[in-house]
């Protein structure tokens, strides 16, 4: 049965650092079909996408084109395999023509080794015109729309002449009419024979181009849709699926009194963000990758610029242009990045902890005693598990350099906490410590944010949710309203009238 | 498995990395007054310590710069130009030997605050703003003598001290480094100020998350290489009253070389000024030395750029060995 399909992936399994990514993953394409790959960040697609590109290694599995087993080491076996990406962030050189961008690297060469500039302009034009695209070739590309630029890296790639195309979230910056413009050409390149594993997130354009739809959860197969079977609602249920719940509880109490109220906060990334954040709550805020959560936080801490929009703080409005100014107000951010964003790894877990607090001293001169006993005592009440406070921080498990960077602000005595992905790529015990931690906290008063992209973690934790989508807040869940259906179809930008 | 048995091990290395530079200094000493007679008699320590003095200061404030994870080219310029105007400044007309001293140190961190300016806070490659303030300071100092030769013969008696002065057997000027380095090593260790800086250079992102005003920071780190390097002029003016505008170029290698032979990570976030006034001891020893030692000019270039290399190369493979 190998034998006519295009690919056929079988049992794929690959493990980072011992922890499965992929577990006995199928996947199989036909020459000339759009076969849709879906699923929730962590999913798996990259990882499996990587593995047929060549820049990750299965460790077990096997993989047929053409009815042939196939073994790619490296992203040139692949493309001598006529296989072909188009990354999400597109990779053209600005300053370069069109006809320079799709051809670089592989220059049609004339005598002496020169560039024969004639017949690569003219092999582009006619590339472009087979994709019905109307460019001049000539055009720089920094000059060009992003959905232009999108179709200049798919003409790219087909003047390798693949057999398989891989189009990874193409259609995730383009605006509506574009993504007809785009999903046309789909269809051109189908109507060739190619085969093309198409990856999104927007359920509409699933439905419009899907030839099949597989969809994977957690590094699992959970199963493919054909044509006829493609339903909005279906897919979605078999993205969240019914996961294990946390064995965690709230009491999911917190009083009226608002703590954080924003209103219209706009930057380049988000709009019209407005909520309100009451004492002692854990508001959770979902949505996929790119949907604004990271940002809207970042806007509120006085990281990014805030264009327009209004902050309150205990009824009283703020303007917060630096992150000092929304310590000074008692908040405090952990960031999704903790290795870049939060921590200076090089250095020994106390001033990690204390650098926050150092701000409060006189004259400048610091308090070193001081400092030390008081990351002293952080890591005894977080039990973040190290040979001391002088371990340098790049040597700490990823959930106690987790640990370190709420310590830090935990040490601040912070009224509002904003957490951006508390728990990625941290093993279960240490996850249920944080979310008992942010029990406490509330328990105190201290009122609590937390962005995720894991659906179960938010339910679990949270006593509100705010999902967005696209920069915006497209839904709003109490806690009695809590599924992982609603938030997931709120975030792909479907109202709920879809779904019922 | 055996983690308690390593770890004074690693504690002995951790102390050998931070202090030995100083052994390497004490092997150089003995080593050399084994191999020259003159190499320890008092009146060659003493000069020395002269050279080092200058050095020595250049090299404590490129200690904050690179520790700020930039790097300051334009200090031997800077330096020049300090020592021209406290050359200038010596009795005439309305000059005072206040008046000698403040400009100079006024002069080099102005240097400093638009190298702060532009590296800190309008974000140019630290490389090329601070090349480019080489050749803008150097033109400034031309343009200033009319690329003439300056000179004094009568200074101030207090400025004349700051160069040729002794307080008991120690010249004053040795005086002044040691407590450059003190307060460096201070500010490093025991401020918010230090604290901050190295947070700055480690991380920038997260320092700057973490509540740090980097661009401030950095700033700031600018302004102190660029008193530095007005003192320094200062000193070398009332040591040498004979300037070529032009002498000054060559002083922010040696600068760098002293601290990265102090163990400061040219990739910033940690350092430390007592070091550095160790790496600047050792070059201007090596270069003593190799004049007691009859070593021609040519060869001692060559031996300063391989130290450099040495150095850096050394820090790198040590920082691959503790990944």
């Amino acid at each position: 049965m190998q034998s006519d399909h295009l690919l056929f992936m079988k049992q794929i399994t690959k493990r980072f650092n011992g922890v499965p990514v992929l577990t006995d993953v199928d996947f199989s394409l036909f020459g000339g079909e759009v076969h849709v790959l879906v699923g929730e960040n962590g999913a798996g697609k990259s990882t499996l996408m990587n593995i047929l590109t060549g820049s990750v290694r299965a460790d077990e599995g096997e993989l047929w084109l053409d009815g042939q087993k196939a073994d790619i080491r490296t992203p040139a076996d692949a493309r001598a395999l006529g296989i072909e990406i188009v990354h999400q962030e597109l990779m053209l050189a600005p300053h370069l023509s069109v006809a320079e961008n799709i051809y670089l690297g592989k220059e049609p060469l004339g005598a002496f080794g020169k560039i024969d500039w004639k017949r690569l302009n003219s092999d582009a034009a006619r590339l472009l015109e087979e994709l019905h695209i109307q460019l001049d070739v000539h055009t720089q590309v920094k000059a060009l729309t992003v959905a232009q630029r999108q179709l200049v890296e798919i003409a790219k790639v087909l003047s390798q002449n693949p057999k398989l195309l891989i189009l990874d979230e193409p259609t995730s910056a383009l605006t509506e009419s574009e993504t007809d413009l785009l999903l046309q050409r789909v269809e051109l390149l189908k109507e060739r024979g190619i085969g093309i594993v198409y990856i999104s997130h927007k359920m509409d354009e699933i439905t419009r181009i899907a030839d099949r739809a597989t969809v994977l959860r957690d590094g699992r197969y959970i199963g493919t849709l054909d044509r006829e079977e493609i339903e909005i609602q279906k897919i979605i249920e078999m993205m969240v699926g019914r996961k294990d719940v946390i064995d965690y509880h709230r009491r999911h109490e917190f009083s009226n009194e608002p703590v954080l109220e924003v209103r219209g906060l706009s930057n380049h990334t988000i709009r019209d963000i407005g909520f309100t954040l009451h004492r002692g709550e854990i508001l959770g805020i979902a949505g996929l990758m790119g949907s604004g959560r990271s940002e809207t936080a970042r806007a509120i801490f006085g990281i990014d610029k805030v264009e327009r929009g209004e902050i309150f703080l205990d009824g009283k409005q703020v303007h917060i242009t630096h992150p000092r100014k929304a310590i000074r107000h008692r908040m405090g951010f952990a960031p999704e990045d903790r290795k870049d964003q939060a921590l200076f790894l090089r250095m020994a877990l106390w001033p990690n902890i204390s650098i926050s607090r150092i701000f409060k001293n006189k004259w400048g001169i610091r308090d070193i005693r001081g400092e030390k006993k008081l990351a002293e005592e952080y890591r005894q009440k977080l039990r973040i598990r190290t040979t001391g406070i002088y371990q340098t921080v790049q040597r700490l498990s990823g959930g106690n350099q987790q640990k370190a960077v709420i310590a830090r602000w935990l040490a601040t005595d912070p009224k509002i906490l904003i957490l951006d992905e508390p728990t990625r790529g941290i093993d279960v015990g240490a996850k249920t410590e944080i979310y008992e931690l942010l029990s406490e906290l509330t328990d105190k008063g201290v009122s609590v944010i937390v962005i995720s992209s894991e659906l179960h973690e938010l339910l679990a934790v949270a006593d509100r949710i705010l999902v967005m989508c696209e920069g915006r807040i497209t839904g709003e869940l109490q806690h009695s309203e809590f599924s992982q259906e609603k938030i997931m179809s709120y975030a792909v930008g479907h109202t709920m009238e879809v779904i019922v | 498995m055996n983690s308690r048995l390593t770890l004074p091990q690693t504690q002995v290395t951790k102390h050998f990395s931070s202090f030995g530079i100083w052994f390497i200094l004490l092997l150089i000493v003995v080593v050399m007054g084994m191999a020259s007679d003159v190499f320890l008699s008092p009146s060659n320590i003493i000069n020395i310590l002269r050279q080092t003095a200058i050095v020595g200061i250049l090299a404590v404030g490129m200690t904050f710069v690179i520790i700020g994870a930039n790097i300051d080219l334009s200090v031997g310029a800077t330096i020049a130009f300090s020592a021209v105007i406290a050359i200038s400044l010596q009795p005439v007309g309305l000059s005072s030997a206040v008046a000698a001293i403040l400009i100079p140190l006024a002069a080099g961190m102005a240097v400093g605050a638009v190298n702060g300016i532009l590296v800190g806070y309008f974000k140019l490659n630290t490389f090329i703003a601070t090349l480019g303030m080489q050749f803008v300071v150097l033109g400034g100092t031309l343009l200033f003598t009319g690329g003439q030769h300056v000179w004094v013969f009568d200074s101030y008696p207090v400025f004349e001290k700051i160069g040729n002065g002794f307080l008991g057997p120690i010249p004053i000027s040795v005086i002044l480094l040691i407590s450059i380095v003190v307060l460096g090593q201070f500010l490093l260790s025991f401020t918010n100020f230090g604290q901050y800086l190295k947070m700055s250079g480690e991380n920038p992102e997260a320092a700057r998350l973490s509540g740090i005003c980097v661009e401030k920071v950095i700033f700031l780190s600018f302004l102190l290489v660029g008193l530095c390097a007005g003192l320094g002029g200062v000193v070398l003016a009332s040591w040498v009253k004979n300037m070529d505008p032009g002498t000054g170029i060559g002083y922010e290698f040696e600068a760098i070389t002293a601290v990265v032979l102090g163990g400061t990570s040219l990739l910033g976030g940690q350092g430390n000024a007592t070091n550095t006034f160790a790496g600047a001891l050792i070059l201007v020893i090596i270069g003593n030395a190799m004049t007691l030692l009859n070593i021609s000019y040519h060869y001692q270039l060559m031996v300063r750029g391989i130290i450099i290399i040495a150095a850096v190369s050394l820090e790198i493979a040590s920082r691959r060995k503790s990944k």
